[in-house]
């Protein structure tokens, strides 16, 4: 478990803090992603979880152990319970693909036959097998970024931290590198913390999420219940969305259904009891956090009286949905 | 007088004085090294900000290397012969003369060490930390293998500069090439020996950057 308490970072006295006051909780077996857009302070955050970087106010607890207070021999030690990735990969250009993967058990003086043993071990996990005598430079973005991926698992490591590591990479590998943080994420109970802009990475694989904005943390929680809660503004934007905006006419709700809800007739049942009028504009499911999520845009009308927009959204509200108006 | 004398003399003349050349340029080559590496290293890892800052020693050392930078080398080879005399015992001769070339080729070298460590991709030192390792990791696993070309282009240029340096060590009777050329090729207007000398320095040369460049390039090639 990574405590984060009151965490400040001032770069420059007359400049903006990079982090002001960022408190978070990361629980063991998590994928915890940090959201924000560049500038926000997510790199100087997560760099701050291994002490890359030395925050100037507040406290790092890595199992209860308050990072900032170790000594360097101690902080050295706890770094190798800490594997990093990165968005520019940062293998040795010098060694293969064996001996980059090495590395780390060299640092945690591993005797050369376990070694061995262990790289041949993670370059089947990262499936790279057929490629250990390859130099970094011979390789694709993907490839090196599952190098990047076997180095920092090497060590046996509990946490991963993950700077941008998909940011460089086309679609469908980031999609394929997702996938094997999550399955690592299943296989060894690691918990992942990772940093990044695209909101989809965080849909397809994080069970949790924060929002940083100017430094400042605006949101954190298990995404299940951003997801749940109407104010979340974090919940909202992870939803499957539409590109134009709901604008001001006020007949229209756009509704979001969880789970076991998406197989419940709500909207029938809306028309039958209030005797309403829907018609379905735009609609979407997907799986968001480990949740089945649909969401509608529908307007609504009332034949002869005049629409009760409030009835229908207490309605709504009521049966478990989530709505939202103009 | 200009003593006409035959082709096998002058291969012998010049052969010696090669002999003198290649003796000083890697006894003070390897004393370049020796000094230099480490001290490029140290003024690299102790710039402010950098992987073990201490500003201080930063500065104090890279004043004295400008200072050995700045000085003409004829003029360091004489102005040191007071310490050439401490460390060899003698001021004449192609070891006294490695004193000097050694001196004043150094501080150029620890700049070209700093340079080329300076341009090793500085997530690569990051990783490295991330994962645990100290200043000694980041040295020997990622400064100097990252670098290698670079410091091998490195020690090719003070090779070169090695060698322009120990033909003015006839200054102080050092011997070799230059002295050979000064002597015979100036003084007695000897062309054959001005010719054969320059020959051999081409050579010399061609040789010392011609390795070193394909060095170089069969180390860049996989990497």
């Amino acid at each position: 478990m990574i405590i984060v308490e009151q965490l400040s970072k001032t770069y420059a006295p007359e400049q903006a803090p990079a982090l002001d006051q960022v408190s978070l909780s990361i629980p063991d077996g998590a994928i915890y992603g940090i959201l924000g857009r560049s500038g926000a302070g997510k790199s100087t955050l997560l760099r701050c979880l291994n002490l890359l970087e030395r925050p100037s106010s507040g406290r790092i607890l890595l199992d209860g152990k308050d990072l900032t207070a170790l000594s360097d021999i101690e902080l050295r030690q706890q770094r190798q319970r800490i594997g990093m990735i990165f968005q520019g990969f940062n293998l040795l250009h010098s060694r293969n693909v064996f001996d980059n993967i090495a590395v780390p058990l060299e640092i945690a003086r591993v005797t050369k036959t376990q070694r061995y043993s262990r790289v041949r071990e993670l370059l089947d996990l990262v499936g790279l097998s057929d490629k250990a005598q390859a130099f970094p430079s011979q390789l694709s973005g993907g490839q090196k970024q599952r190098v990047g991926i076997a180095r920092a698992l090497a060590a046996r490591p509990a946490y991963l931290l993950s700077d941008e590591a998909t940011s460089a990479l086309d679609p469908e590998t980031t999609h394929s590198i997702l996938e094997l943080l999550r399955d690592i994420n299943r296989q060894l109970g690691l918990t992942i913390v990772l940093i990044t802009h695209e909101l989809d990475v965080v849909k397809s694989i994080c069970d949790h999420a924060a929002s940083l904005a100017h430094g400042r943390l605006v949101e954190a929680g298990p995404i299940a219940q951003l997801l749940a809660n109407p104010d979340s503004i974090l919940g909202r934007s992870l939803l499957p969305g539409y590109s134009t905006p709901l604008g001001n006419d006020t007949r229209t709700l756009e509704l979001s259904f969880f789970d076991n809800l998406l197989a419940t007739p709500v909207l029938n049942e809306l028309v039958v009891q209030q005797g309403v009028e829907v018609n379905l504009l735009a609609s979407g499911v997907e799986s968001i956090g480990g949740r089945r999520v649909g969401r509608l845009r529908v307007a609504f009308w009332q034949s002869g009286d005049e629409l009760k927009l409030t009835r229908v959204v207490a309605f709504l509200k009521q049966r478990g949905v989530r709505v939202e108006r103009s | 007088m200009n003593r006409v004398i035959d082709w096998n003399e002058i291969f012998q003349l010049v052969l010696n004085a090669t002999g003198e050349t290649l003796y000083m340029v890697v006894l003070a080559g390897f004393f370049t090294l020796l000094i230099g590496l480490p001290l490029g290293v140290l003024l690299f890892i102790s710039r402010s900000g950098g992987l073990y800052p201490m500003p201080r020693l930063n500065k104090g050392l890279g004043g004295l290397v400008n200072l050995g930078r700045s000085l003409p080398f004829v003029v360091m080879l004489i102005a040191l012969i007071p310490l050439t005399r401490l460390v060899v015992g003698t001021t004449l001769g192609s070891t006294a003369a490695v004193v000097p070339i050694t001196i004043g080729a150094f501080p150029f070298f620890a700049r070209i060490v700093e340079n080329a460590l300076d341009e090793v991709d500085k997530g690569r030192i990051e990783a490295i930390l991330a994962m645990g390792g100290d200043i000694w990791h980041v040295i020997f696993k990622v400064l100097l293998p990252e670098a290698l070309p670079a410091l091998l282009a490195g020690i090719t240029l003070t090779l070169v500069m090695l060698i322009g340096f120990s033909s003015m060590a006839g200054v102080i009777g050092g011997g070799g090439l230059g002295d050979l050329a000064i002597r015979y090729g100036y003084q007695r207007f000897n062309n054959q020996v001005m010719v054969a000398t320059v020959v051999v320095l081409v050579i010399l040369v061609q040789s010392v950057q011609s390795l070193g460049d394909r060095l170089v390039r069969s180390l860049a090639h996989r990497r």
